[in-house]
């Protein structure tokens, strides 16, 4: 990671950025303890009595591999690829607050590698290089490190 | 819900239609309709439309403008989107304003020209938080065969489907295709063939993912008492399901990038749509004699199985390889060769569906008829897990 670049969020509010440790930013409703994400400022649930707010929380630290694949097609714009096209993989992740959550997992994976309820934790890393020279930075889940 | 007359039907072949609009297509397909009925034009009462954002303004209006095309004559014009569902709700439409006796002979039809490759936003707007269209090939790199591909791996985890059955369900639909004038490849694949292609998101590979395609189906419809001075032997359009998904739906996308796990005790939104078809109908996947589903990739296929009920969750993988779907077996599914065969031209898929099970409830289905066809099944699920489900009898 270069320290020049500056780093931009894909989705402004959407994650912590670094230095703070990795979180998803959502919300969790007060009435029925749903969560959304992105954040919302209303519940979605139709049998929450939504008579309380919803509150802004940080979750997503770490979960498992719901489903995933790998993609070996070059996506078509607004994904911003490399040149040549380097396939990358893909995921729903199942969170133990009780919410699935869709996140890219990046290059350099095979389907080997990834497997059906792999415990896996958030980072925030690069998605692509801007046109003005800015790294833009965004959710991610990988392996967890340190575990074999 | 009562029952209503299909008098005609009238198809583009499905293919890619560089210098044609969806109109043109459009016309072409009302035209081979209302021959088909021998209907004339100025005797149609209202006009059920649909296309896509694609097809821009006056495709979200695609009833008021082929109205125009066709010669106005100031009939209504219900312009529906629900996109691979769009043909679906024209047809529940359809059925709703004859059974309330608005109206006793209306045309149905459904139009689109697709982007080359996979689907894209209609419209990019990069840094908009709000168009998760966009930000999911943004953010999350999410084509539409990603989501497939989704399913195929839990499918694979939990029932233990192969890739091998991934290519059997091409071969199969390939074959049953063959002879249909209307899908866009007549192409025999093999097995080897298939399994030799890329990966597009792995598992599934290049020839078991639909192509995005052009197309326009048109269906004339009347009230069953009305259709006696036209036909002695109309099929009859049963009933439309329509569905959407359930809050805590576990394979419903939402739209959105997070939803929560309840304790899901319900039916998948495919299912209900299917079951809300059935109960209407008053009829069950045991009347059935064939079905279309939509094979937008293989793995999709065998999901149906389950959803409209011709078999247990898990057990569709059997089904296949026993050779129960394919003609001939107990149940074929994709006789006209399914989306793999004629590519998906999304609003128009639908209405192509219950063009083929009117085909067959004919007797036209050529080598790919299935014996005895007394009731057919065509069931989509489209943008945001809004589904329709279509069943017709002999």
């Amino acid at each position: 990671m270069s320290t020049l670049k500056k780093q931009i969020p894909s989705l402004d509010g959407w994650f912590t950025m670094p230095p703070e440790k990795p979180m998803l930013i959502g919300s969790r409703c007060l009435a029925c303890g749903d969560i959304t994400f992105p954040r919302s400022d209303v519940c979605r649930n139709p049998n929450c009595s939504k008579d309380k707010p919803m509150e802004t929380i940080k979750f997503g630290e770490r979960g498992k591999i719901f489903t995933y694949t790998v993609n070996y097609y070059k996506a078509p714009k607004p994904y911003h690829s490399t040149e040549p096209f380097v396939p990358y993989a893909s995921a729903i992740i199942e969170l133990p607050e009780g919410v699935m959550v869709q996140a890219m997992i990046g290059t350099g994976f095979h389907e080997n590698d990834l497997k059906i309820g792999m415990e896996m934790e958030l980072v925030i890393d690069k998605l692509y290089d801007d046109e003005d020279g800015n790294e833009v930075v965004s959710w991610m889940y990988r392996p967890i490190k340190n575990k074999k | 819900m009562k029952e209503v007359a299909i008098l005609g039907i009238g198809r583009t072949k499905w293919g890619k239609y560089p210098d044609k609009t969806w109109d043109d297509l459009a016309e072409e397909a009302i035209r081979k309709a209302l021959a088909d009925a021998n209907v004339d034009w100025k005797d149609i009462q209202m006009i059920f439309g649909g296309s896509e954002p694609y097809s821009g303004k006056y495709g979200l209006a695609a009833g008021s403008t082929m109205h125009i095309r066709m010669g106005t004559h100031g009939i209504p014009a219900v312009n529906s989107y629900n996109a691979c569902a769009t043909g679906g709700y024209a047809l529940k439409n359809a059925q709703v304003y004859i059974a309330a006796g608005f109206c006793d002979l209306v045309l149905c039809f459904a139009s689109g020209i697709s982007p080359k490759g996979f689907f894209v936003p209609s419209q990019i707007r990069e840094f908009d938080q709000t168009d998760l269209d966009t930000q999911r090939f943004r953010v999350l790199g999410q084509t539409n065969p990603t989501n497939f591909a989704f399913k195929a791996m839990r499918r694979m985890h939990l029932y233990g489907m192969t890739e091998d059955d991934l290519a059997e369900i091409k071969v199969k639909n390939s074959k049953h295709g063959a002879s249909n004038p209307y899908a866009r490849y007549q192409k025999v694949y093999t097995k080897e063939e298939v399994l030799n292609s890329p990966y597009v998101a792995y598992p599934l590979r290049l020839f078991e993912v639909c192509a995005t395609s052009d197309g326009a189906a048109a269906m004339v419809l009347c009230s069953p008492e009305k259709a006696k001075q036209f036909t002695s032997k109309p099929v009859t359009l049963l009933s439309v399901g329509v569905a959407n998904p359930d809050y805590n739906d576990p394979i419903a996308s939402h739209g959105g990038f997070a939803h929560n796990l309840g304790n899901f005790q319900g039916d998948v939104v495919e299912s209900r749509c299917a079951k809300v078809a059935y109960k209407e109908a008053g009829v069950g996947p045991e009347d059935l004699s064939f079905a279309e589903v939509y094979d937008l990739t293989s793995n999709l296929e065998l999901d149906f199985y389950e959803y409209i009920g011709i078999c247990k969750p898990g057990e569709a993988e059997k089904l296949l390889r026993d050779g129960e779907t394919t003609i001939g077996g107990r149940m074929p599914i994709n006789p006209s060769g399914g989306c793999g065969a004629s590519g998906e031209s999304s609003p128009a898929q639908a209405l192509y569906q219950a063009c083929e099970l009117v085909t067959q409830m004919r007797g036209q289905g050529g080598p790919s008829q299935v014996k005895g066809a007394k009731l057919g099944l065509g069931i989509q699920r489209g943008l945001l897990d809004n589904s329709s489900c279509i069943i017709i009898k002999k």
